[in-house]
């Protein structure tokens, strides 16, 4: 019940920053150069085409009632259409977004586990040659461009080893159900979820690793082992416990970083999800699908951080409910 | 340069990775620079010689145009440090002065300020960024600037933080009460301390603002007139079969520039806070050794606990302190014993060698501890059998401690009932649920928490009612010595009374052995029987508790007592020692005190004294100790 | 007695008073903090007044609104009969040449980006008192004051190089080197070992008797407070509970609270090893949500009805004394001896 009360009260905090986003969307297509309606319908759309889209938008209004309308259209789910295709822009991001939560919601996944593992084992024996090493490999794994890591694999291993497919998410000719298609999937996965991984984990370990040596400094630890709690006790119940508290908060804001390294990575690989989607769009200057793309990251990323929330007020009673 | 930023500069220089990630800065800086003049042919010149691989010619061979990779790997770097410092920069100033307002003037312009941070944290910057480029067209300025609107947050909050942290700092405060207006304050004190985390933080904005510029570049809305390594890996990216290099090069590039500049950061973090990189850590394994042969059987004489020439010391960098340096003591079953003394005098460490928590920086050189007769310490490793150490099998059941709890003892994430039920359950595996809890209940009777407060977790209790609940912990499994750690610091006159109180009347119900380790010898005086006060790592005088007070023997103690006002008796002037450190007396050939002593002489300082016994378990080491014991206790009549 | 130098009139000091639209929506507005409740308090020039309190007794709050770094929600502040309460600009800025103030926290109350000599100099040149040539001298000379000595080697030296004791005494000679009128120490010496602390403070009477400073001294000891000052007026939950000159006071409380400060003082001449003990009711009350009646009655041994209804009224108990305390005459006869 108090946890409820505590997602409605940050989802009424997230209306503020919902309305902002969309208005910077609302007034950076009216800053742009250009006539908006031909960013909106696309060049050398039809006349007919055209004047449909100038009626849609209001955009023989004053400027105010334009965004009065813009946010109406959003109300209803209507993110306009893609002057490439001419379909709903929302249609067609909901078509690619089961991908790209495949393929991130696995490397983050797999890169947060690892990354919280190897930091943690890392924390127990600060300043040591390992944990310099350790720390230096993390450091220049997140430095490296998440698209050329993503390059240099498909280099090894579909172009030279020739062990894996080097892009797209199944086989022209393999299975289309089945366990078949659940490891053709799987093979055309490795190598993305790879490179997006190797980045995040490079991140995920030097988090970790800060945050569980500052905990197992913490006065609480040594009462736990004067206990005699065994190490391993010591570890899981009090250092971990206490260090996934910051461990969750920045997972939860980075999200949006991920996501990003998600569309980079789909470009390389051609993998059908949103990031794909958004290089077709740049590509084709497909204006109201980069925008639609846009606020549906957003809202993804404030979904992520109200949930984050909640998981750290369940996980940490002094945070007021 | 003040010693802390040197101290920096030179940590950063010493570490393997910030003088690797400065000289890699380095000769990348220094090759943008030189472009020009280098001899380099052009990075945009088309030639015949079409995906050449490396060769003596072309060290990273040609693309697909025949331009020479090298060149436009070095004509490249140009951009990444245009895009790095000029996005860092812009970024850091608009950041720093709206985080610093915000910080300073608080109010509703923090209000609205931390507002717009936290919406810009939420925004996914990079799909903004590509949605102003895609709408503006792509070019070097334009990026530049995008960046720096979407990331300036972050400084901004960094430097909201900053200033809030120096806002109340005390020389921040005091400045103002002497009458310096906000500017002066903002320039001569906020700015210049505050600026550290931001200019570090700067190094890892830089390696952010290359990946994006990067990654711009690669989805094809870099700049079209420029060589990037970002668009040099979106053109290799279609010959990848045909002419791999391409991409290589401007890859390894990028990567050595974005890493050297995030370890520098990283470096300049640890020089700045070197406890960063060793603090925490899992207890190290301690050499053990067996316990002694023909240990004899304990009687009800055997002292309780026995310490004989103890000696901890701790390795920082290349230099070894010895805090704990040559202790010996014994307590007798249901003895209560206070060891007090000054910051840094070894108590603290003293306390932690007894119940082998030490820190992974300390190590026992020597000495022997027993407990009631079995050595769990020998020659200052721990004594095991049977694969088990010793102390293992004392911990919490026969020895227990009470830490200082204000400095979060307890674990916060657990209700103070559960911690109490982990360790009962630790130490006794088969204990029934309401045996367990009817146990717990008893404790909590016993020092007076309210049952209702029973579910409570430390942070929801009184500063007061949390170092009960710590003194409940220790008594859980009904230990026969309790080892308590200033147990009363940091808490109010009546709670601190109240504390004590508790302590000195459970010792008397539940007969237990006590050592008290404080700073305050008015705390010890009540609890305790015997008093050993502790200076620079020795236990300079020991004695029963009446006889310290009537006849101290050393010239330390009289000043600890003289030193303290009282509310009885005459106002007379305080005792009080000049304002010297310890480090003068670690220092010392003769008497470690002799530096700071009122009445040292010549033999003082070129002679350790000798353990003086003056009977009746009063000990003091001061070649004059005679002379003290003989004289009242009063401290005016101290030797000249 | 002489006109005081410095008055704090009926000052009242409440925190998060408006907590905000959404937060009273949402019920999570926080309480209201009452810092300070009706604290009347007077210094008299070249004496010391002691301020004695827990946490949370509202002695800091007072002593920033003395100094003028916050300002009251109601009350006054009268410097030589004025009333300087919302100073501003030039005239504050005179005003704090005159007031100055010592903190608690020796490690943090220098620049540690600034040489000794560069701090003590700071308030010279803000209040453009002395010419820039005759700093270094007037830097030097301060130093000697505060008994730091080669006085040119810490003018040069930077806080980090300094232990406590001395970082404390430059404190002071911070706040001195000005020639203020009054000084307000929060807690000087708590901090400070207990063998350098008697030093700083004899250091400070020292000072007072050659300078004819006012102190206001603020601390959470007792027996400080005697050794320290003229007067002692005892806070508790933001109001002054008793007041009155140090030894009558001590000799004579008139109100519980004081009794039990005076007996939970650990004897540091203990002759007598174990003491008596009561156990007290109630456990350190919050600000927020003040008791009815007495506010102290949650924790007090003596506490009657009356005290649960009704708020004691200041009793004058002679020679200068009050306490508030429906019981303080038969307090100050009986001690804690439970009244009929």
């Amino acid at each position: 019940m108090r946890l409820l009360r505590y997602f409605l009260f940050r989802l009424l905090q997230m209306f503020p920053i919902a309305l902002f986003i969309v208005v910077i969307n609302f007034a950076l297509i009216h800053m742009a150069p250009g006539d908006v309606s031909i960013l909106l319908a696309g060049e050398g759309a039809d006349p007919q085409y055209m004047e449909e889209v100038r009626q849609r938008y209001g955009l023989d209004l004053p400027l105010y009632q334009q965004l009065g309308a813009y946010i109406g259209q959003l109300l209803q789910g209507d993110l306009g259409l893609s002057f490439r295709t001419r379909e709903p822009v929302i249609g067609i991001i909901a078509e690619r977004i089961p991908a790209t939560l495949l393929l991130a919601g696995t490397a983050l996944v797999l890169a947060s586990v690892l990354g919280v593992i190897i930091g943690a084992v890392m924390a127990r024996r600060p300043g040591s040659a390992m944990d310099t090493a350790v720390t230096t490999l993390s450091i220049s794994l997140f430095s490296i461009p998440v698209f050329w890591l993503g390059l240099m694999l498909i280099l090894l291993f579909a172009v030279t080893l020739r062990w894996l497919p080097s892009s797209g998410m199944v086989s022209i000719a393999g299975p289309r159900e089945g366990i078949g298609y659940i490891l053709d999937v799987a093979m055309h996965m490795i190598l993305p979820v790879l490179s997006l991984s190797a980045i995040w984990l490079g991140q995920y370990v030097r988090l970790s690793r800060a945050s569980v040596s500052e905990t197992l400094a913490e006065p609480y630890v040594t009462t736990a082992r004067a206990i005699g709690f065994p190490e391993r006790r010591v570890m899981s119940r009090f250092a971990l416990r206490n260090a996934m508290l910051p461990i969750v908060t920045v997972l939860g804001l980075e999200l949006g970083l991920l996501l990003s390294g998600a569309v980079l990575t789909e470009t390389v690989f051609s993998w059908p999800g949103l990031g794909r989607l958004i290089y077709e769009a740049i590509l084709s200057r497909d204006t109201p699908v980069i925008m639609g793309a846009f606020l549906i990251m957003s809202f993804t990323v404030m979904l992520a951080a109200l949930l984050t929330d909640l998981l750290y007020a369940a996980l940490d009673p002094r945070v007021r409910l | 340069m003040t010693p802390g930023l040197a101290k920096t500069v030179r940590g950063t220089l010493r570490s393997l990775p910030g003088a690797l990630s400065l000289t890699v800065l380095a000769v990348i800086v220094a090759a943008a620079l030189l472009a020009p003049v280098l001899g380099l042919p052009d990075p945009a010149e088309m030639a015949f010689d079409l995906y050449q691989s490396p060769n003596a010619d072309h060290w990273l061979g040609t693309d697909n145009f025949g331009r020479d990779i090298f060149a436009r790997v070095v004509w490249g770097a140009r951009v990444a440090l245009v895009v790095a410092i000029g996005a860092a920069l812009l970024s850091i100033l608009i950041g720093s002065v709206l985080g610093a307002v915000a910080g300073y003037f608080g109010g509703w312009i923090d209000g609205l300020l931390s507002r717009v941070f936290d919406i810009f944290l939420l925004i996914p910057t990079f799909f903004l960024i590509l949605l102003i480029v895609a709408l503006f067209g792509a070019s070097l300025p334009l990026t530049i600037v995008a960046i720096a609107l979407t990331t300036w947050p972050r400084s901004a909050r960094l430097m909201r933080s900053q200033v809030l942290t120096l806002k109340s700092r005390v020389y921040v405060q005091a400045a103002l009460a002497a009458g310096a207006s906000h500017w002066w304050v903002i320039v001569r004190h906020v700015i210049p301390n505050g600026i550290a985390p931001i200019i570090t933080d700067g190094t890892i904005l830089m390696g952010m603002a290359i990946l994006t510029e990067a990654g711009l570049s690669f989805l094809g809305l870099g700049d079209q007139n420029l060589v990037s390594w970002g668009g040099m890996i979106f053109e290799g990216q279609r010959h990848l079969r045909l002419a791999p290099w391409m991409s290589i090069a401007p890859g390894v590039a990028l990567l050595l520039l974005v890493a050297s500049l995030n370890l520098l950061g990283d470096s300049i973090n640890f020089a700045m806070n070197p406890q960063l990189r060793t603090r925490g850590g899992a207890p190290k394994a301690r050499t053990r050794v067996a316990p002694p042969a023909n240990e004899p059987e304990p009687t009800a004489e055997t002292p309780i606990l026995e310490v004989e020439d103890l000696r901890l010391v701790y390795t920082a960098g290349d230099r070894k302190i010895a805090a704990v340096d040559g202790v010996s003591f014994s307590l007798p079953r249901g003895g209560a014993l206070g060891i007090v003394g000054e910051s840094g005098c070894g108590k603290s460490s003293l306390g932690s060698a007894l119940l082998q928590t030490m820190p992974n920086n300390a190590e026992l050189t020597s000495g022997t501890i027993r407990y009631d007769g079995k050595a769990i310490v020998l020659n200052g490793k721990p004594v095991a059998e049977k694969g088990r150490s010793r102390i293992d099998a004392l911990r919490w059941t026969r020895m227990a401690t009470i830490f200082q709890s204000a400095m979060n003892a307890l674990n916060p994430v657990t209700t103070v009932r559960r911690q109490m039920m982990d360790a009962l359950r630790l130490h006794k595996p088969g204990i029934g649920k309401e045996e367990a809890a009817a146990r717990i209940g008893e404790v909590f009777d016993m020092i007076g928490i309210p049952r209702s407060r029973m579910n409570a977790y430390p942070h929801q209790l009184s500063g007061g009612m949390r170092q009960r609940a710590m003194i409940a912990l220790s008594l859980i499994l009904e230990p026969e010595l309790v080892i308590a750690d200033e147990p009363t610091t940091a808490l109010d006159m009546l709670i601190q009374d109240q504390i004590l109180g508790e302590i000195a009347d459970l010792r008397e119900r539940l007969n237990l052995s006590l050592i008290l380790v404080s700073h305050d010898m008015g705390a010890v005086a009540e609890s305790c029987e015997t008093v050993a006060v502790m200076y620079a790592g020795r236990i300079v005088e020991i004695a029963p508790t009446r006889r310290i007070f009537d006849r101290p023997a050393h010239p330390y103690t009289r000043t600890l007592i003289g030193a303290l006002p009282s509310l009885t008796g005459p106002l007379e002037d305080l005792a009080s020692l000049p304002a010297t450190d310890t480090e003068a007396a670690a220092s010392a050939t003769g008497c470690r005190f002799a530096h700071a002593c009122p009445a040292a002489t010549d033999l003082c300082r070129a002679q350790v004294p000798p353990a003086v016994d003056l009977g009746d378990g009063h000990v003091s080491e001061c070649h004059y100790a005679e002379d003290f014991a003989a004289e009242a206790a009063d401290p005016q009549e101290a030797r000249a | 007695m002489t006109d005081p130098i410095l008055t704090l009139d009926t000052l009242r000091m409440v925190y998060n008073a408006d907590p905000g639209i959404l937060a009273r929506l949402t019920g999570r507005a926080d309480p209201p903090v009452i810092a300070a409740d009706d604290v009347t308090l007077h210094l008299h020039p070249g004496k010391t007044l002691a301020v004695v309190g827990e946490s949370g007794s509202g002695k800091t709050t007072a002593g920033r609104i003395a100094t003028l770094q916050e300002r009251p929600t109601s009350g006054r502040v009268l410097f030589e009969g004025k009333d300087v309460t919302d100073l501003t600009g030039t005239a504050l800025k005179a005003f704090r040449a005159k007031v100055q103030m010592i903190f608690q926290n020796p490690y943090d109350a220098l620049n540690p980006r600034l040489t000794i000599g560069q701090s003590l100099a700071e308030p010279l040149t803000l209040h453009g008192l002395v010419p820039k040539s005759e700093l270094r001298t007037a830097v030097l000379e301060m130093l000697e004051a505060v008994e730091l000595r080669p006085a040119a080697q810490f003018a040069d030296a930077f806080p980090s190089e300094l232990s406590g004791g001395q970082l404390q005494r430059i404190a002071i000679a911070r706040a001195l080197i000005i020639k203020p009128r009054v000084v307000i120490a929060d807690e000087p010496v708590s901090m400070l070992d207990v063998s350098i602390r008697s030093g700083v403070m004899n250091l400070m009477r020292g000072l007072q008797r050659n300078t004819g400073v006012t102190y206001l001294y603020i601390t959470h000891d007792l027996s400080v407070a005697r050794y320290m000052a003229d007067r002692i007026a005892v806070m508790y939950l933001g109001a002054v509970l008793e007041e009155g000159p140090a030894e009558a006071l001590i000799s004579g409380a008139g109100h519980p609270y004081t009794r039990l400060l005076i007996q939970a003082a650990p004897d540091h001449r203990a002759s007598e090893v174990k003491r008596q003990r009561i156990r007290l009711p109630g456990d350190a009350a919050s600000q927020s949500g003040l008791p009815t009646g007495c506010r102290f009655h949650p924790r007090c041994p003596l506490a009657q009805d009356v005290c649960r209804t009704k708020v004691p009224p200041r009793v004058d108990l002679g020679t200068g004394q009050t306490a508030a305390c429906h019981f303080a005459e038969e307090v100050r006869q009986d001690g804690l001896a439970i009244p009929a």
